[in-house]
């Protein structure tokens, strides 16, 4: 996949020389792809297409009825707006919800380990330290509680790669490095000095935010749940009409619209195959950059591939690569 | 060993990889033999070159696996789904093209009704649903778009 992502990226002009390839003829295709309509449509777009259809299958087959059937029966009484976590059910779970918040914390600083990684691991580690560890696998709080705190906590430290090396550790961090690129920011290590302020006000959103959104998620929770029972023969169709127009705002280019739709066929094809898209964005917000370093790099070093390795942090920073990809084979081996 | 291939033959994954492999050998011959001018340092063709090689790699590896007996199965509904993006695809680009004829709130309320109507069982039975609410989300869109953030949209006869 990241393969792929790096391939979208090289469409347009040769960063170094600024020779045209993989445009296919196509001259719009000569700046390259945007990135706001790949984004859109590989996560967004791609999702409507399959959300559609099963709306389509399900106003064509009738498979509403005897789901909503089952639904109903399955809820019977059951009303989410009375269901509440109360306080001595929270303190009860600090522990693994500590667990998951530390593990979350530092697996989202790993470039590419993604939020699912942190959730199994603090989930495994929550047991272990659990005194109830047999019941986890049959409706635990604590297990619950481990998964979401691993899985949430990964969402403000993937930031750390992108703010220190520029690499974004996830598909949510490639979207604030987009912003950021629209914003005329460059994300790397040059952010902080160069653009301070705006640093530390994210890093007050963040504390701010998470306190406001604990404190009106008490009160809005039962809104959050009606809004996800909006029809989606309703949202959908509202939703593809500002995805079209907000890219289109985005670029005022019609090319970025056709971008757009197609890689949302292309995202349906992937999730259709079972092929994960956050390597793929990661693949094409990467290459550009990894591309022209390395030709500079050759470059200074008059086309000697030995120029690569005089620097021992360069070899440092190799050798934590292979070892972060040896251990997650195994990792994700073993979880399979 | 024919029982073997023929088992190959039948797993999903065999024409993915297949597909992926095909990507990076027909990529690697453009590059060979292609209109690819030279450039300084590495030249414009070597990173296309890592990719095509990653892809065939990974497709020998999907292939490995396959032979393994690993294999996902194929997709449910992949007719439907492939069949409701092109219509999307087609769909926006006429909306597209329909705002710079008769301008963006019209192809805007035209597109969401027929999707609505096309959605809905019994649409005119439920026409708070199908037409009163892309009123009123074409009326948003247009003030947003047009009003607010002002984005310089396709211009058509009607508003």
């Amino acid at each position: 996949m990241a393969a792929l992502g790096i391939l979208l990226a090289m469409i347009g002009r040769d960063p170094i020389g600024g020779s045209i390839r993989l445009t296919f003829g196509i001259p719009e295709l000569a700046g390259g792809l945007a990135l706001i309509p790949v984004l859109v449509g590989i996560f967004a777009v791609s999702e409507l297409i399959i959300q559609l259809g099963r709306a389509w299958m399900e106003r064509a087959r009738k498979i509403v009825d005897d789901t909503r059937r089952q639904a109903d029966s399955l809820l019977g009484d059951y009303d989410p707006s009375k269901d509440k976590l109360t306080f001595r059910e929270f303190r009860a779970t600090w522990r693994a919800t500590s667990i998951g918040t530390t593990m979350g914390t530092l697996i989202g600083a790993l470039p590419g380990a993604g939020s699912s990684l942190a959730a199994f691991i603090s989930y495994g580690l929550a047991q272990r330290f659990s005194r109830r560890g047999d019941e986890f696998g049959k409706g635990s709080l604590e297990g619950v509680a481990a998964a979401e705190a691993g899985n949430s906590a990964t969402s403000g430290s993937t930031l750390i790669p992108l703010f220190a090396f520029g690499i974004p550790g996830s598909a949510t961090a490639a979207l604030f490095g987009a912003a950021f690129i629209l914003m005329g920011m460059t994300p790397g290590p040059r952010l902080i000095y160069d653009h301070t302020e705006v640093i530390y006000a994210l890093f007050l959103i963040l504390i701010y935010a998470n306190l406001i959104n604990l404190a009106l998620s008490h009160f809005l929770l039962p809104l959050y749940s009606k809004i996800a029972m909006i029809q989606s023969r309703i949202l959908l169709p509202i939703v593809c009409v500002l995805a079209i127009l907000g890219t289109f705002a985005a670029g005022n280019s019609v090319i970025d619209v056709w971008v757009l739709l197609f890689a949302g066929l292309l995202g349906v094809v992937l999730r259709l195959y079972n092929f994960p898209l956050a390597p793929l964005i990661l693949g094409f917000i990467v290459a550009p950059g990894a591309e022209r370093a390395l030709r500079q790099s050759l470059l200074i070093g008059r086309g000697e591939w030995t120029h690569l390795l005089s620097s021992p942090i360069a070899i440092g920073l190799y050798a934590t690569a292979a070892i972060m990809i040896i251990t997650f084979t195994f990792v994700l081996r073993e979880r399979k | 060993m024919n029982r073997f291939f023929t088992e190959l033959l039948r797993r999903q994954d065999f024409y993915t990889g297949l597909v992926t492999i095909l990507v990076g050998v027909v990529g690697l011959i453009d590059i060979a033999y292609g209109n690819w001018r030279p450039g300084p340092g590495l030249g414009p063709h070597a990173f296309p070159q890592l990719a095509y090689i990653a892809l065939i790699i990974a497709g020998l590896a999907i292939w490995v696996d396959v032979a393994r007996g690993k294999s996902d199965e194929r997709p449910d509904y992949l007719r439907v789904t492939l069949f409701t993006g092109v219509v999307l695809v087609a769909a926006g680009m006429a909306m597209f093209w329909l705002a710079g004829k008769l301008g963006l709130g019209v192809s805007v309320l035209i597109a969401l009704i027929a999707s609505s109507f096309l959605l809905t069982r019994e649409p005119l039975r439920h026409w708070p649903s199908t037409i009163l609410v892309p009123v009123l989300a074409t009326a948003v869109i247009w003030f947003l778009f047009v009003r607010i953030i002002n984005v310089p949209l396709p211009r058509g006869l009607l508003f």
